[in-house]
């Protein structure tokens, strides 16, 4: 018997089931309502539990039938990316453009393999200028661009 | 007479200094995107859309066409010059452009690219001209039950047409169809999935999930796999294509241009499968199928000329029924929502001008193209020197500012990276994302009319059959998805999709 080593196909049913029975999990808190009538839960409940069976056969196929092997997940440049999106979401409104876009630029150009100190400083440089002319200036958009400032 | 008629109101906005403006920015932005690979017009377009806020609809819509159309341009320039696909659509076009350039005759591919893609525009243009009218009349006598059949159809072809796993792709519609429902009920106004933020009454913002996973989804998908580029840029002398070549060319371009048209107009399609079906059907009937691969004109030719006119047929669905037909125009309803405009049939009698401005912006737009490829590719080839560890972080400010400013919410900013996050897992996991943002956008139009079909029906499931317009479009659906699951047609779309 050979070892099961799970492949996408199985997380991806894993994913589906979760997706599934979270939305049948909650959607049955709403009220349900009849066919005739159906109230604010009925769809979600109906999609959420046809999307657990989709799910259901995916993981089953994945374990059955050889599927592709997970490529093994680099955590630099997802976790560099989702952190310089979300130090913008932080920043943008108590400090403003300009610092929220040099953290965007700094913290994302990490996430690519080679740094080069020089090139780091000239892109943060431009793009911050960039931003603030075109969006603030040229599109007259109502940001708050320096901290302190109102 | 109606008809020339309505191209001359069009032809009226679309000469406007204002519109010709828009429109040549979008088809260079279009351009642009198309040419860089790694960003898709689906991210552009939801990046600019706040962008367009203060433009009156008309200019707004021009500009965001142009993008989605001008994209399909761009991505072969690529293709030919650096074996990359600048856009999905273009991947066949690597097959033989390519092999074209290592021969030293990138000119003509270009050029055959650029000029056959005009004649597959115009042509598209035209199609839309005749048929948006005809098919709106259609749509203004359909009551709900016909319209969510109608739009199940839609749904199920996205999953037909999907790459990979069939079962794999129907689920993220179901993700989609439950990613709509987030918000507000409209009915009773009961909080759906709202977890208590205040900022998802309104539903999750398309915009979000947009950039989310096809903005920053990507970038990390890309970044994992580094930047290794071949361009073959010296190679380009002597633009024009001999006689020969379009001798060779010229029937390709038409048979590529009807297989495209006819897969665009289709619930689902658009650019991709056209370019797809029109490569496998030249290399066909071709006497010689052994020289595709290897740097046939026809092989350029054909896909290039199909992705274009599927990419404006597909507008079809879209100005007629006010259904969209794939991601790009599950955005565009977005900006028609954003700009007060419901889409929907009654756009074309309502809003004439703005319909008809389009359509005939479409055809400057190509033309424009046609100006800006051929003479100006030096330009664009230089862009493609640009590495993508500079272009990534540019991309990451415009996806943040954009979202930021939709709402002025640094929330939805933080919802994007969660949508980022969730992208990246789909990308790893092998499932295809495009059917579910299509999904996301007809949810809620589909529980509207699921709803009211029932209520009118008193709860008589049945009906869904009785109506002879919703019977055709179940039956069709259903034909669809078992003639996928039959063996021999799978291995043909499964070879179809391999061959890139």
């Amino acid at each position: 018997m050979q070892k099961f080593r799970p492949g996408k196909d199985f997380f991806a049913g894993l994913l589906y089931i979760a997706f599934g029975s979270a939305a049948v999990a909650i959607g049955r808190g709403y009220a349900l309502g009849t066919a005739a009538r159906m109230g604010p839960g009925y769809f979600p409940v109906l999609v959420g539990a046809v999307l657990v069976i989709v799910g259901l056969v995916v993981a089953a196929r994945g374990v059955l039938a050889k599927s592709e092997r997970l490529q093994r997940l680099m955590i630099a440049p997802l976790a560099l990316v989702l952190a310089a999106v979300l130090l913008f979401a932080v920043t943008i409104e108590k400090l403003g453009l300009v610092v929220a876009v040099l953290a965007v630029v700094v913290v994302g150009y990490l996430a690519n393999a080679r740094w080069r100190p020089l090139e780091l400083v000239l892109l943060a440089g431009l793009l911050t200028a960039a931003s603030v002319l075109i969006f603030y200036y040229g599109l007259k958009l109502p940001f708050k661009v320096w901290p302190g400032a109102a | 007479m109606e008809l020339l008629h309505n191209l001359q109101v069009g032809f009226g906005v679309a000469l406007t200094y204002t519109n010709l403006f828009y429109c040549l920015i979008g088809v260079s932005l279009g351009t642009l995107i198309g040419v860089l690979p790694g960003i898709g017009p689906v991210a552009t377009i939801a990046m600019l859309l706040p962008a367009t806020f203060a433009l009156p609809p008309v200019s707004a819509l021009i500009l965001l066409a142009g993008i989605y159309y001008g994209a399909q341009y761009g991505g072969s320039t690529t293709a030919i010059l650096v074996n990359l696909p600048g856009e999905s659509s273009s991947v066949v076009t690597c097959l033989d452009g390519y092999q074209m350039a290592r021969q030293g005759r990138a000119g003509p591919a270009l050029a055959i690219a650029a000029l056959g893609s005009f004649f597959a525009g115009c042509v598209g243009t035209l199609i839309i001209a005749g048929f948006a009218k005809p098919l709106s009349d259609l749509a203004l006598a359909l009551g709900p039950i016909e319209k969510f059949s109608l739009m199940a159809l839609g749904l199920v072809a996205a999953v037909a047409l999907a790459h990979g796993s069939l079962v794999k792709a129907i689920g993220m519609v179901l993700i989609g169809l439950l990613l709509g429902t987030v918000g507000a009920d409209t009915q009773t106004g009961q909080m759906r999935f709202t977890f208590g933020i205040p900022e998802l009454t309104d539903g999750i913002g398309f915009v979000v999930v947009a950039m989310g996973i096809f903005g920053f989804g990507e970038i990390i998908a890309n970044l994992e796999h580094g930047d290794q580029r071949e361009v073959f840029t010296s190679n380009v002398r002597g633009l024009f294509p001999r006689g020969e070549d379009l001798k060779a060319a010229w029937k390709a371009v038409v048979r590529g241009t009807a297989v495209g048209a006819l897969l665009g107009i289709l619930p689902g399609g658009g650019a991709v499968l056209g370019s797809f079906a029109a490569y496998t059907l030249e290399k066909k009937i071709s006497k010689h199928p052994e020289r595709f691969g290897k740097g046939a004109i026809e092989g350029v030719a054909a896909p290039e000329s199909a992705n274009n006119a599927g990419a404006q047929t597909s507008f079809i669905p879209l100005l007629s029924l006010g259904i969209p037909s794939n991601a790009v125009m599950a955005l565009m309803v977005g900006a028609m929502i954003i700009h007060g405009i419901t889409p929907g049939p009654q756009v074309m009698t309502e809003r004439p001008d703005l319909v008809w401005g389009m359509i005939a912006s479409m055809w400057i737009g190509n033309l424009l193209l046609v100006v800006l490829n051929l003479p100006l590719i030096r330009i664009w080839v230089l862009l493609l020197k640009l590495p993508y560890r500079l272009l990534f972080p540019t991309i990451l400010v415009l996806c943040c500012v954009g979202i930021y400013t939709l709402n002025n919410s640094a929330t939805e900013v933080a919802l994007a990276a969660l949508f980022g996050l969730l992208g990246y897992v789909f990308i790893k996991l092998g499932c295809e994302p495009a059917p579910l943002l299509l999904a996301m956008v007809l949810g809620p139009m589909m529980e509207d009319e699921l709803r009211r079909g029932m209520t009118i029906h008193r709860g008589d499931a049945t009906v869904f059959l009785r109506s002879p317009f919703s019977l055709s479009m179940l039956l069709l659906a259903a034909a669809l998805l078992i003639a996928i699951v039959v063996p021999a047609v799978r291995r043909k779309r499964e070879e179809a999709f391999q061959e890139a």
